[in-house]
């Protein structure tokens, strides 16, 4: 599985070049400063500094972005915590018990363990793409579109099924999002919902409607309060209680451990990666745990798994990338772009010819893991004092921040206004206990989702059910994704029974 | 609302909310099904916004509830999470402000490209501070100047796009 010459050639490379050791810090700086930006996302920072990846040499140059891209992943837990407002679409599930933590003047121990969390599914997720980068490849170019729009359908219900008061609004959320993600010209051609409006052409711009949607309903909700933690002794920053969430992930290995795993397989596939990956580790670590109440209130083991899965699925986001030359996200094509910028092509070819890069890059990325932990201490020391300025000024801040963002990623008006509507959507939802999540995850994977549609109705021949019979991973996705949605009715129907079992 | 020996419970902005869903989900359902009826259209809309309206008309049933011996729960006697969610219930005047925010959102949205993002910023920081009860003749404009400046002039030297902006 292993090739000893390829890790000595490895090790070589990385004593070579002392650039390649300088451009971790900062490239970790970045990223965490961008992901915990709402809207500047490390995807957006990794496009800025693509540019200065020209003056450096090939290993330099990524071992620079994929710093950006680690930082950014633990930096988009930042505001999941501290303001229940997801920096990057990979961590709406940190959002779920990490913001209910710093509620509770408990956002020291869930940044710490955020922390610890990130940094040790960073480092499992590239251990195991260390050991099987070649056969996870050929594993995901095996998955169809009928297996991608599953797997997509999969996290929305499970998603929608868990996050509201009642399953029907889940669904509602989860379906609206979908349809309105569906707005634009469609795989086929088709133009519908555009109310002629050209922007929406493209469809509704996905990045700024969930920070409207997540800005607004915690923001407006906040209204009237003084501050967000209200004891004033658990404002402050202590390390102590960072220390405290740092060792509470040791206390959990499994639920580490296994959203460490569905981070790396779901983040291996493209298209959905690190988007679902978080959601479906979230609400798996839910469904098992003792106390499934207890999520949704500032559960630590939530956080957990949702951070472990988002950070590890950036090994699993590589594997499609090093092994296949497939891009899964934003992350991994600007890396494909600077792979090409230094005239490399990605692909089975690269990797049978240039193992002892491939794992240059994995070593680095350990390296990169060692390094957060110091790094993103140091950020905590900063970001952590947000909870102590009053709300009265944190509110409006971070709106103005927030439209600016908007701005920032669609270039025009679009984004603004986008914002706007689905800002007073967000709110209207939250107060009436809708899951926004569902929402947004529906808008994020609506077009996928149709396209896969439109492609599995096209080579299962309208839809015979003899092609789905010969595809059991397909069938296997399909019977999680019916679970998933009568899991709620069950453990109901379930709780009822043994109540009933034990008063008899 | 009273009807007789019932008394009607209608969650006027659920409904509003519901309608809204529904009214968006029938307009795109229609538009859809003007451009085409073909399969590759139809493949997802159709049978999602069925599945939408059918769902927006059970929770408009929840809108509504007809009690005949409306019977007042205090705080206390609720179970623990219907608790939880009392605590965090805002004020009307908190809900007010809360919307008055939302609408000073919409200024500055429909306002920065005529009077540029820079003079929209800082009327949009001096209105909300004022409302959400920030006091000081002194503390107020220079905290939004100042905001302003930082956010406004830093985006518009940072960003690839030209900012619409006044001064900057």
């Amino acid at each position: 599985m292993l090739d000893s010459s390829a890790i000595l050639g490895a090790i070589s490379l990385l004593g070579s070049d002392i650039n390649i050791w300088l451009v971790i810090i900062p490239g970790l700086l970045i990223g965490l400063i961008a992901g915990s930006i709402a809207g500047v996302s490390n995807t957006m920072a990794m496009a800025i500094c693509l540019p200065l990846t020209l003056y450096m040499d090939f290993l330099p140059a990524v071992m620079f972005l994929t710093a950006i891209f680690t930082g950014g992943g633990y930096g988009g837990a930042v505001t999941s915590i501290l303001m229940g407002i997801p920096g990057t679409t990979s961590s709406v599930a940190t959002t779920f018990d990490g913001y209910p933590m710093a509620r509770k003047g408990l956002h020291n121990e869930a940044l710490g363990l955020a922390l610890m969390s990130s940094v040790l599914g960073v480092l499992v997720g590239y251990i195991i793409l260390l050991f099987v980068v070649a056969p996870l490849g050929n594993w995901v170019i095996r998955l169809g579109p009928a297996e991608m729009l599953l797997v997509a359908l999969w996290g929305l219900t499970m998603i929608a099924a868990l996050g509201g008061k009642r399953l029907s609004r889940g669904l509602i959320a989860g379906g609206f999002g979908l349809l309105l993600g569906t707005v634009g010209m469609n795989t086929s051609g088709y133009v519908r919902g555009t109310m002629d409006i050209p922007f929406l052409l493209d469809g509704i711009p996905v990045v700024p409607a969930m920070m409207g949607m997540f800005a607004a309903s915690q923001l407006f909700t906040l209204v009237g309060s003084q501050f967000l933690i209200k004891d004033k002794a658990a404002r402050r920053a202590d390390y102590r209680r960072v220390l405290s969430g740092f060792l509470s992930v040791l206390r959990y290995p499994f639920f580490q451990l296994r959203g460490t795993l569905i981070g790396v397989f779901v983040g291996a596939i493209p298209g959905v990666g690190s988007s679902v990956g978080n959601l479906i580790a979230y609400a798996q670590a839910k469904r098992t745990d003792k106390d499934p109440d207890s999520y949704g209130k500032g559960n630590p083991k939530g956080v957990m798994a949702a951070e472990s899965a988002n950070s590890s699925s950036e090994g699993g986001s590589m594997v499609t990338m090093l092994a296949l030359g497939l891009p899964g996200g934003g992350g991994t094509a600007m890396l494909l772009a600077a792979f090409a910028m230094h005239n490399v092509t990605g692909g089975p070819q690269f990797i049978n010819q240039n193992m002892d890069i491939v794992y240059t890059i994995i070593f680095g990325n350990f390296i990169q893991a060692a390094l957060l932990l110091v790094v993103g201490l140091g950020f905590l020391a900063v970001a952590g004092n947000i909870v102590r300025v009053p709300l009265t000024i944190l509110i409006p801040s971070v709106l103005v921040l927030a439209l600016i963002g908007s701005f920032a990623v669609t270039g025009d008006h679009a984004g603004p206004i986008t914002l706007f509507v689905f800002a007073g959507l967000g709110w209207l939802m939250k107060r009436y206990g809708y899951p926004v999540a569902a929402c947004v995850v529906g808008l994020l994977l609506g077009r996928m989702v149709e396209s896969e549609l439109i492609r599995t109705w096209q080579i299962s021949g309208g839809g015979e059910l003899a092609f789905f019979l010969g595809r059991p991973v397909a069938m296997a996705f399909a019977i999680l994704l019916v679970l998933s949605l009568l899991q709620p009715l069950i453990m109901r129907k379930f709780t009822a029974w043994r109540t009933r079992n034990r008063s008899a | 609302m009273r009807l007789g020996p019932w008394k009607i419970d209608v969650e006027y902005g659920h409904l509003a909310l519901v309608i809204v869903i529904a009214g968006v989900t029938g307009f795109y359902l229609a538009d859809t099904l003007q451009v085409s009826r073909n399969i590759n259209n139809i493949i997802l809309v159709v049978p999602l916004a069925m599945l939408l309206l059918g769902l927006c008309l059970l929770v408009v049933t929840q809108c509504i509830r007809f009690r005949k011996h409306p019977v007042q729960k205090r705080a206390t006697q609720l179970p623990n999470h219907e608790r939880d969610e009392l605590e965090q219930e805002q004020s009307p005047m908190d809900l007010l402000h809360a919307f008055l925010l939302l609408l000073g959102v919409g200024a500055l949205v429909m306002s920065y490209p005529l009077i540029g993002l820079d003079v929209a910023t800082l009327l949009f920081m001096i209105f909300a501070l004022l409302l959400l009860g920030v006091r000081g003749w002194l503390f107020v404009p220079i905290y939004a100047a100042s905001f302003t400046a930082v956010v406004v002039g830093g985006a518009s030297r940072l960003l690839p796009y030209p900012l619409p902006t006044l001064l900057f």
